[in-house]
């Protein structure tokens, strides 16, 4: 599954905490506009290698690159969307996407997305007065703030209802359609990477234990395709 | 014309909440009323000695007289000059050095143990090391003040830059923030609400600080009133000088309470 000019590169990376292997000879491709989802069980080292995509960490061994630049600092053609939403309480919603930056064009930038992810009059509230679920699509729309290439999501509907999760699957999927956005998601729920993605990693005792195209991410709409295609992500995860 | 009831619901609460605001207003202020009443029915009926408890009505003669002679209006402010000059001083030194050891760790390694080691000397026992070295005038009286200011907020300031979230950090990072961004966006906002503990505590210390300041080898201020005062048996005047103390507390305690409130809002949420 190795592409000749792939967005992403990741060869023989691991990764190592004192003694402690968190990633072990992990080598594989990424194409530009691809939606991956990286699955697997708790402790397994999914999160570690989207922090060393977006260059937060280094890895011990091998070398992670983007369009044959060697990842060695912040990625800066990437935005991270965390677990939680980390907007920052003293800011209205739309200065969390300008950073207080009121220059007209980054105003109308923000109003924008925030229209996108349907929050336009939720712009000067502050984010104690959002649910759950609109925080994390204000961090979404935080995240398209600087046009990234790669989109890094790490579990970030994890804490959200069953509802809300579904709402924001799908908007997350417009907006990777839409944008041509390159998108890796990290998830412990099988249902949501045979739902959104279009190729599947199974990370396994520190290794890439399995990847897998997946045609089934879009439209979407056939629920006993993507529950078999979960079902055999699932027996991946766990054999 | 008939209202519909979600019409007379919001014509109802509409007064409904203004009493309630304005019985949140006057709540605070029963107790203390409670207490003057029955200090001037005590006083009058006699249970009291005036030499003892003078009445509050002689307290407030005494301050329109001391008033109109001028001699209140100039020692109010000899000690309000004093107060916020050492607060001024204590603040300003207190938060810069924070600043440094909370943002540096060669600074916090160089300097945080020695200044933790010395906050727990009681700066009121410095009083004579203060006089021997500044004399009894204003410097040394200023000096106090701003010693007593400099821990509180020295320490707030210092935890509140030390306790910001890591993973507030980290956002900022990801998201390209500068240094200067970082401080400006997420360091400083996030230990604000500490750093205003410190300074509503370190106007608490400077109060009490200049009230002992002032008691000792001084010629002006409150706490020169209500030590002359004490050397005549004047109980009417010390009454006046300690209620004094107590508004000047309440009035600086209710300008941080605002300061708060505006610096803060987002913590209720709303609308900005």
């Amino acid at each position: 599954m190795t592409q000749n000019n792939p967005l992403l590169r990741l060869e023989h990376v691991s990764k190592e905490y004192g003694n402690q292997t968190v990633l072990n000879d992990v080598s594989t491709t990424i194409a530009s506009g691809d939606f991956v989802a990286m699955v697997g069980m708790s402790g397994g080292g999914k999160s570690t290698l989207l922090r060393l995509i977006a260059g937060l960490e280094s890895p011990t061994n091998g070398q992670v690159s983007q369009q044959d630049r060697i990842i060695t600092e912040l990625n800066t053609d990437s935005r991270t969307m965390f677990q939680d939403d980390r907007l920052l309480p003293w800011m209205t919603v739309r200065d969390n996407l300008t950073f207080g930056n009121h220059t007209p064009q980054s105003i109308e930038h923000a109003n924008d997305l925030l229209a996108r992810v349907d929050l336009s009059s939720f712009a000067e509230s502050y984010p104690t007065d959002l649910s759950g679920g609109q925080k994390q699509r204000v961090a979404l729309a935080r995240a398209l703030m600087s046009h990234p290439k790669l989109l890094l999501l790490d579990e970030p509907l994890g804490a959200l209802d069953a509802f809300t999760r579904r709402k924001m699957q799908d908007l997350i999927l417009d907006i990777w359609r839409q944008e041509h956005l390159t998108v890796i998601l990290v998830t412990h729920d099988v249902t949501e990477a045979a739902r959104m993605a279009n190729k599947v990693f199974v990370i396994k005792n520190h290794r890439l234990a399995w990847q897998e195209h997946n045609a089934l991410n879009y439209p979407r709409n056939n629920s006993q395709a993507v529950a078999a295609v979960a079902d055999d992500i699932l027996s991946q995860v766990i054999a | 014309m008939q209202l519909s009831t979600t019409q007379l619901k919001h014509q109802t609460a509409l007064p409904s909440r203004r009493r309630h605001h304005i019985s949140r207003q006057l709540i605070p202020w029963l107790v203390p009323l409670m207490l003057l009443i029955v200090w001037q029915i005590t006083a009058q009926a006699g249970v009291l000695s005036a030499s003892v408890l003078p009445a509050p009505t002689t307290v407030l003669q005494d301050g329109i007289a001391l008033t109109q002679s001028g001699e209140l209006p100039r020692n109010l402010a000899v000690s309000l000059f004093r107060a916020t000059t050492g607060f001024a001083i204590g603040a300003i030194v207190g938060f810069v050095l924070a600043l440094l050891t909370g943002l540096s760790t060669t600074w916090r390694l160089a300097l945080d143990s020695s200044v933790q080691m010395v906050r727990n000397i009681p700066h009121l026992s410095l009083i004579p090391l203060v006089i021997i070295w500044f004399g009894i005038g204003e410097p040394a009286k200023i000096t106090l003040v701003a010693i007593g200011v400099f821990f509180p907020v020295y320490i707030n300031t210092f935890h509140g830059l030390a306790s910001v979230d890591p993973e507030l950090l980290e956002m900022g990072h990801v998201y390209g923030l500068t240094r200067w961004q970082q401080f400006r966006q997420i360091i400083f906002p996030s230990a604000l609400p500490t750093i205003l503990v410190g300074i509503r505590y370190a106007l608490g210390v400077m109060w009490t600080t200049l009230i002992v300041a002032e008691t000792v080898s001084t010629s002006s201020g409150i706490g020169y009133m209500s030590t002359n005062a004490q050397d005549f048996l004047d109980m009417k005047t010390i009454l006046l000088c300690i209620i004094i103390y107590a508004l000047l507390g309440k009035l600086s305690d209710t300008m941080v309470k605002a300061l708060e409130r505006q610096l803060l809002s987002w913590q209720k949420g709303n609308v900005a």
